[in-house]
């Protein structure tokens, strides 16, 4: 996966919340589960985007 | 009696899984101008872009050039070579601290040659990752199988983190720009001594690949995953309709971490896609009645 070409999105829980177990991750047209773990090398790879401001995580519709 | 005389046999001593390129569940024969990518199962490309075509082949059955009989080998034929001061890698990650230990001594080797002709010596590297590594030139190769070894004392895992790299090969910027290098009975083992490759039963292979990476492929025969309609009694509350459905699967062998999931429909889109090391649940927002949606789907938790 090309982290530098991905959007992100939260998934969304039965009570419409954001997921806090897994992201809706896009890449090159498909649709990726990655759970938010640490011991996950995507998850890990796409916090590193995240907390250095290049990529942000598009809240549930 | 000089070391390398001495034979040690334990079915779990190769610390390299699927060193004999018998799973490929990924297929057969990759193609790629990307890194981060894998072919047979563990083992991954990284570093520069470089195009290349790994492939799975096939022994003469009975040949003894190599020894101990294995069945396949894997040919990695690149097509150019990589940027300047940039290099290219096929490597296995060695998941550590649980199966490589900082500080202890390990000992990689394998069979090479070259598919036709010569390729000239240092034209990659071979041997471990991490600070103060020291990783052996390849040597002149011709089509004639040869075993080469390196070893790494008080090895350094930690710089890594999680995993201990181990490269096949590891081509630099001066390599010639194509080359076709053939590869058998991949084995890294703690101490100084290269011992013999050893097969593990095709059953503990396939698990322990399994470990990182999962191919669940529907084969249109009864194999299909059931959704169960409502998926949640939350429905009503999430304004789901009550064709909303739940469909979990168990993953054959526990993962190494709650894998990324990628999955095939036949139709439909899925809400959410949730793992654990254990298993894995897909949920649909809609579904019809007596449908089979899941055509395949991945689950990746390599290192």
């Amino acid at each position: 996966m090309d982290y530098n070409n991905i959007t992100v999105q939260y998934y969304k829980e039965d009570d419409g919340k954001n997921s806090t177990k897994s992201l809706k991750v896009t890449h090159d047209g498909t649709v990726y589960g990655v759970p938010i773990s640490m011991d996950n090398t995507d998850y890990v790879e796409i916090k590193k985007l995240i907390d250095g401001g290049k990529l942000t995580i598009k809240d549930a519709d | 009696m000089p070391l390398s005389k001495i034979q040690l046999k334990s079915a779990s001593r190769n610390l390299i899984i699927n060193g004999d390129f018998r799973i490929w569940q990924r297929g057969t024969s990759h193609t790629s101008t990307a890194t981060n990518e894998y072919s047979a199962d563990r083992f991954r490309t990284e570093g520069n872009n470089l195009s290349t075509t790994i492939s799975r082949q096939a022994f003469t059955t009975g040949q003894t050039d190599v020894p101990n009989f294995p069945t396949y080998y894997t040919r990695v034929a690149t097509s150019a070579k990589p940027s300047s001061g940039q290099y290219w890698g096929l490597m296995q990650r060695i998941e550590a601290p649980l199966n490589a230990r900082q500080g202890q001594t390990y000992t990689l080797s394998y069979w090479v040659r070259s598919t036709s002709g010569t390729v000239a010596a240092s034209a990659f590297t071979y041997g471990f990752g991490g600070s103060g590594s020291a990783r052996s030139n390849s040597p002149a190769l011709t089509t004639t199988w040869q075993k080469v070894t390196n070893t790494q004392a008080n090895i350094n895992v930690s710089g890594s983190g999680a995993y201990l790299s181990v490269y096949i090969m590891r081509v630099p910027d001066t390599a010639p720009s194509s080359m076709s290098v053939e590869i058998a009975n991949v084995k890294v083992e703690e101490g100084h001594v290269a011992t013999d490759f050893e097969h593990r039963p095709i059953g503990e292979e396939l698990s322990l690949c399994q470990r990182y990476f999962y191919k669940f492929i529907n084969t249109g025969l009864s194999d299909h995953y059931n959704f169960y309609s409502p998926y949640s009694p939350a429905q009503v509350s999430a304004g789901l309709p009550n064709s909303s459905a739940i469909c979990p699967m168990t993953f054959p062998v526990t993962m190494r971490a709650a894998p990324t999931m990628a999955t095939t429909l036949s139709g439909g889109t899925l809400n959410r896609q949730t793992s654990t090391p254990f298993g894995y649940v897909a949920q649909m927002g809609t579904t019809s009645n007596g449908t089979h949606y899941i055509t395949q789907y991945l689950a990746n938790a390599e290192l």
